[in-house]
């Protein structure tokens, strides 16, 4: 009942993080799996199932309110069952994988009723911003994060409970071993859906020759995933360097002097601002509005500083209660910024053009940069090392989310606040192109080298030979694998993730039969025995 | 020859368009079309930079029906009226996807989906933009089983 409870906490806390702070990504798999394993007390058993579910979760992350496999609850709930199963830890592991996959995409039809639910609330919030309800505004900003909460937390807490009764362990003591064994073969091709996913979001025909480049500095050159990362580093800057040269584009004034904008606000107000977008930015998202709430809220104190009559009031916060939908850690504290900017220039006018103006762009390039390349990367690193046992796995994740999304988040607000109406002008220029373009080659590159070590497959078949051998007739019996090898490394990961490519991007499958097709195929040919995640030791 | 695919979005560029539609389309130019739009500089700047790399034009609605649209090119029309007005003017898309909606200051609508309002004003015109021939559906995403709009106006009493 305690671990239960501890677990449903968990569980909220993840929810939160991921609409509102993104202090460490908890509602990634990898790091609610990890998590959950520290409190039912196998922390191995959370390291490798919520590495194996972050893998198979890859692409998905893409874009805003698009409702995506519940992998959160799904690493919790595996892992909590896994837990209390019978056997070893790979048959533990089979076991969490069979059941939080399919909880994972049972769940995320929840997703949308929480959705509804706070799209009701957001008309509340209208009739407090006409009051010029501050209060108001708040509690239902706040409260709106109570329906997104409970659609998983309540049956992270069913299953939770479930899962500390007897009968799990009497259920899973007869799963066969061939179960097992084909379950594990299946959670190590996972990851070659998520990579495929992700290669079907990449300008695949565009730059498909620098995943070469990965590929061959894992498979020939044995350079370690981080190395890699590295060479993928200096390519994106050789190809933002030379496309430097062209034109910038003449950003045309409008006239107005901003030297003479007099100081209204505070330092203090700032930092309220930044707090309140910082800690909240979606935690009230519905289909309406998307995060109008979110950013009114967050506006608020800069409004109350600048319009003390009541009316100009109102309307500052019904102006920011429109529609709004961005990037919230690359490009929604930039808006943020300009938009305070901008109303204490008193050019309310422009505050609401240019954020309607800013965010459609700045969510196409900030999911691009920040789901579909950087967390790809630091997630894909920190579950291949879990998926060893380490705990540096999520530790290097939950690091690399925390220092710089903090960071950049705080620049982007500072800098769209003193630069006010001139960010145009730097944003024209190209240089929010040239970050796009950049980490796509990165990522390319880091990918060619990912699916060779990540996903694992090899076969196990072997064939009978016949050699002379000083006039006598010898049979052997010769391994498929090893002719393989000596063709090409790593020949049936590049194959497995092709075929799955092929699977989204040609025959356009739903993802969630990708994963049905991949789990099946794994569970009987592993259950055969023909193929393997890694060669059975020779003996 | 194969018409424009139109959708309504006013969201313009972003992941549902970039990410999903170019490439189920085979999509080879994107045109945003609304005139508050094309006379905004920043605008007219930033959309083409979200487009990963395709070739985006911006602009009016009278601008779009002077130009040749051909296949391969995906109309994004920011509001309901781009896309009538468009078709008023003679423009033949292949079809017109209804795909986000928000709903405007001031307006009285009905959610007719998740992401689509709909005035009473816009519901006559989606009418009479179905009643001249052009295929008028809502489809969020490529996966999604695209539906006629109409029956679903109906539905709202609209």
């Amino acid at each position: 009942m305690l671990v239960a409870l501890a677990l449903t906490l968990w569980a909220i806390y993840c929810t939160y993080d991921g609409l509102g702070p993104f202090l460490i990504y908890a509602q990634r798999p990898l790091i609610a799996g990890s998590v959950a394993g520290l409190i039912v007390g196998h922390p191995l058993l959370g390291l490798l199932i919520g590495a194996t579910l972050e893998l198979a979760a890859l692409g998905v992350y893409t874009y805003g309110g698009a409702t995506i496999p519940d992998y959160q609850t799904g690493a919790i709930v595996g892992t909590a069952l896994a837990a209390g199963a019978a056997g070893d830890t790979s048959a533990q592991v089979a076991i969490g994988l069979g059941v939080g996959l399919p909880a994972a995409i049972l769940l995320s039809a929840l997703d949308p009723v929480g959705k509804i639910i706070t799209t009701a609330l957001v008309h509340r919030a209208d009739g407090y911003a006409a009051d010029g309800n501050a209060r108001g505004l708040a509690m239902i900003h706040w409260v709106s994060l109570v329906p997104w909460v409970a659609v998983r937390a309540i049956p992270t807490f069913l299953a939770a409970l479930a899962a500390s009764g007897g009968l799990v362990k009497d259920i899973t003591a007869s799963i066969p071993a061939g179960f097992v064994q084909g379950m594990t073969l299946a959670g190590a091709l996972l990851p070659a859906v998520g990579f495929a996913l992700l290669l079907g979001m990449m300008e695949l025909s565009r730059y498909w020759y620098l995943l070469l480049i990965g590929f061959v500095a894992f498979a020939y050159l044995h350079v370690p995933l981080l190395g890699i990362g590295l060479i993928g580093v200096a390519v994106a800057m050789l190809f933002v360097t030379l496309k430097r040269d062209e034109p910038a584009i003449e950003v045309p004034g409008d006239g107005t002097d901003e030297s003479t904008v007099d100081v209204r606000l505070s330092k203090q107000d700032l930092r309220r601002v930044f707090r309140r977008y910082f800690w909240s930015s979606q935690i009230s998202w519905n289909y309406e509005r998307m995060q109008a709430l979110g950013f009114a809220y967050s506006m608020e104190p800069v409004l109350r500083r600048l319009y003390p009559e009541k009316a100009d009031y109102v309307a500052g916060l019904q102006r920011h209660l429109q529609f709004f939908n961005t990037s919230v850690l690359v490009g929604g504290p930039l808006i943020l910024g300009s938009s305070v900017a901008l109303e204490e220039a008193g050019t309310p006018k422009s505050a609401a053009s240019t954020k309607v103006a800013l965010m459609g762009p700045m969510a196409g390039i900030g999911d691009t940069v920040v789901f579909a390349l950087y967390n790809s990367i630091v997630f894909t690193m920190g579950a291949s090392w879990a998926l060893q046992g380490s705990w540096l796995g999520p530790a290097f994740a939950a690091v690399m989310v925390l220092v710089p999304y903090a960071l950049i988040r705080r620049w982007q607000f500072g800098f769209a606040y003193r630069e006010g109406k001139r960010l145009a002008g730097h944003l024209a220029a190209g240089a929010l192109a040239r970050v796009a373009q950049g980490a796509t080659v990165l990522g390319f590159v880091v990918l060619g080298g990912f699916i060779p070590s990540i996903v694992k497959v090899v076969t196990t078949l072997t064939y009978r030979q016949t050699t002379t051998v000083q006039g006598q007739p010898v049979t052997q019996a010769v391994a498929i694998q090893d002719r393989l090898d000596e063709l090409v490394p790593f020949l049936l990961p590049v194959l497995v993730t092709a075929g799955v490519y092929l699977l989204t991007a040609k025959a356009r499958l739903r993802p969630v039969w990708i994963i049905a097709i991949v789990v099946v195929a794994g569970v009987i040919l592993g259950w055969l025995g023909w193929f393997a995640p890694s060669a059975p030791a020779k003996g | 020859m194969a018409g424009a695919h139109v959708r309504i979005d006013n969201r313009l560029i972003h992941g549902q368009v970039t990410v999903a539609w170019t490439r189920r389309l085979g999509v080879r130019r994107l045109v945003v079309c609304n005139d508050d739009v094309a006379a905004d500089d920043l605008q007219r700047m930033l959309l083409p930079q979200a487009a990963r790399g395709l070739p985006t034009d911006v602009l009016t609605v009278a601008d779009v029906l002077a130009t040749e649209v051909s296949s391969g090119v995906m109309i994004l029309a920011k509001h309901p009226e781009d896309a009538f007005r468009l078709v008023e003017g003679g423009l033949r898309p292949e079809i017109v996807n209804v795909g986000n909606v928000a709903p405007r200051p001031g307006t009285a609508y009905t959610m007719v989906t998740r992401s689509i309002a709909v005035t009473a004003d816009e519901a006559d015109a989606y009418r009479k933009l179905a009643a001249s021939g052009v295929p008028l559906v809502t489809q969020l995403m490529p996966q999604d089983k695209p539906a006629e709009f109409v029956p679903l106006l109906d539905r709202k009493g609209l």
